[in-house]
């Protein structure tokens, strides 16, 4: 499988800032790779870096086999680009702006038609000028228009923000049409459900440095799951058993003969299952891994790291 | 050549509304010439004037039609007309679109910056080659009703050495923004241009001291020879196109080597 995008010691200062620091990372093709970071960690600027408006202070930089800075409009052709917060001509309408995107690449006809036909399919109104557009419909222009020329490589900065949970499907079923297609899709988010409902592989940015990179999987493994169990014995008891699994998990005395047991459950839940066996177990519940806990636990001992 | 096309597209009504704009500063000042030239009094108020405001605003010139046409509308009022759309149009198709945060999308299509650049730039001269086009058929149509007695040649030089002198501004304002990406710096370039060439021209007429102020002012190379009276001034189009074209490669070089602003 090759690598659609690949960056080696990539470095952007904007003066005194370090946006992106010492950045190294692979895309391979045909996947869904999602870069989770917080405002201001330097995935917008790491996207501009791809697409030539902004130029890297040090490092290579490699999209879809070519240097960025040199492949020029050729390069972008192949890509399809969502910006993070997208403007438009208020007074021109969605029409305009659809026809006008399509005349920019190699091949207007075909793009415009694509167009016209996404546009149907998340029913946008195309005759009023964009002033008039919710920043809903505004954003379904800029998914169209970053998916209308059928590029090979798709990077989207926030896809789904703004957007109501319905259409955020539909962007989401674009999303994976795309990369069946077999186009690489290249998304950043703040919001984790939003990565997690759909890469293959994610990373993890902050202060312009990779944190982790994983595939969803594992990231998922390794997430906490809030855990809650009611058992028929007394505290006690149940603080014996905890204790010999090694289990950091909160007792209480819950009615008139059960005990509550809640807490975060780390790593496997075999060793938690084994535990409650010894117990008089009423009832288990261990939620889905929330990856957006698991990220700030990420973030969290980056900081503390730097801290250091 | 979709970024020209699109920028005319959309630019056609102000376009009307500068044209209107000229239209209206001719119907104001042209029937007046008739009675200025017959009138004593004009010429006596012009005697108890100094003479540098009289030959520094032309209106030494004011007694002949031709003349006229060029202190009032060309050098005058026509030109702020113009100037105030150059700097405008120069200002908005690089940093103007790149503040407002459109630039940036239209170059992650498949254009390149050149391109973008050299079709605004484009765009911008074909709205004043238009502007002079309308300009020119306003003057014709009234210099018989108004007895203004302007040769076509004559004005067809005039109205381009016009023209060019708007470009000129409208690209150094293209320029800046394009090396800056900063609206307010393009438009202080071009505004700054335009006042500066005035008043060198000015101060450059009224004595033989300071005429290489109007020598190395645009505004004297598309008006110290009065091409309405006189016909084609080449040497001062060359100029003009010459500082135009500097001003397009500094747009192009500098818009090329830096990070887009967003």
């Amino acid at each position: 499988m090759s690598t659609v995008i690949s960056t080696s010691g990539l470095r952007k200062d904007f003066g005194q800032l370090r946006a992106l620091d010492d950045l190294t990372l692979e895309i391979p093709q045909g996947s869904i790779f999602g870069l989770i970071g917080p405002n201001g960690a330097g995935k917008t600027t790491l996207m501009r870096v791809l697409l030539d408006i902004l130029r890297p202070t040090a490092g290579t930089v490699s999209v879809l086999g070519e240097n960025p800075r040199t492949a020029g409009a050729a390069l972008r052709n192949r890509i399809g680009y969502l910006p993070g917060e997208l403007r438009l001509d208020p007074a021109m309408s969605g029409r305009d702006h659809l026809r006008f995107w399509a005349e920019l690449g190699d091949h207007p006809v075909a793009a415009h038609e694509e167009a016209l036909q996404l546009a149907v399919q998340l029913d946008v109104r195309l005759t009023e000028p964009t002033r008039k557009l919710s920043k809903g419909n505004k954003q379904k222009l800029g998914i169209i228009q970053a998916f209308m020329h059928r590029p090979e490589l798709v990077i989207l900065d926030e896809p789904t923000s703004g957007l109501d949970p319905l259409v955020q499907q539909q962007v989401l079923g674009l999303i994976s049409g795309a990369r069946n297609g077999g186009a690489t899709v290249f998304l950043s988010s703040h919001v984790m459900s939003e990565v997690e409902q759909i890469a293959d592989t994610a990373a993890v940015l902050n202060r312009g440095r990779l944190v982790s990179v994983a595939p969803m999987h594992e990231l998922r493994a390794s997430a906490a799951r809030r855990i809650r169990a009611i058992v028929r014995d007394d505290s006690s008891a149940v603080i014996a058993v905890l204790r010999r699994f090694g289990l950091e998990l909160r007792a209480a005395a819950y009615g008139a003969d059960e005990t509550a047991i809640t807490g975060v459950l780390e790593g496997k839940a075999k060793v938690l299952v084994t535990a409650l066996a010894e117990l008089d177990l009423v009832s288990l519940v261990i939620a889905e891994p929330d990856l957006e806990e698991r990220v700030l636990d990420i973030y969290g001992a980056n900081r503390a790291n730097g801290a250091k | 050549m979709p970024v020209f096309i699109n920028e005319l597209r959309h630019g056609w009504k102000a376009l009307i509304g500068w044209t209107l704009g000229l239209a209206v500063v001719c119907v104001v000042y042209l029937p007046f010439f008739e009675s200025i030239a017959a009138s004593p009094e004009m010429e006596s108020m012009l005697e108890s004037l100094p003479p540098a405001i009289v030959v520094g605003m032309g209106f030494d010139e004011m007694f002949s039609g031709a003349g006229y046409v060029h202190s009032s509308i060309l050098e005058l009022t026509a030109l702020i007309l113009v100037v105030i759309a150059g700097v405008g149009w120069g200002s908005r198709a690089i940093a103007g679109d790149e503040e407002e945060g459109m630039l940036e999308l239209t170059l992650a299509h498949g254009v390149s910056r050149t391109r973008v650049l050299a079709e605004r730039a484009l765009a911008i001269i074909v709205r004043f080659l238009l502007l002079g086009a309308a300009l020119w058929l306003i003057l014709m149509a009234s210099s018989k009703p108004f007895a203004l007695d302007l040769g076509a040649g004559d004005t067809t030089a005039a109205v381009a050495s016009f023209c060019a002198l708007a470009i000129v501004i409208a690209f150094a304002s293209l320029a800046a923004g394009a090396a800056t990406g900063r609206k307010s710096v393009a438009l202080g370039v071009g505004a700054g241009l335009a006042v500066a060439a005035y008043i060198a021209n000015v101060i450059g007429r009224q004595s033989q001291d300071w005429t290489w102020l109007s020598a190395v002012s645009p505004f004297g190379w598309a008006f110290a020879e009065m091409p309405i009276m006189n016909g084609w001034d080449w040497p001062g189009l060359a100029m003009l196109t010459g500082l135009a074209l500097v001003a397009f490669v500094v747009a192009l070089v500098s818009f090329n080597r830096r990070d887009l602003r967003c």
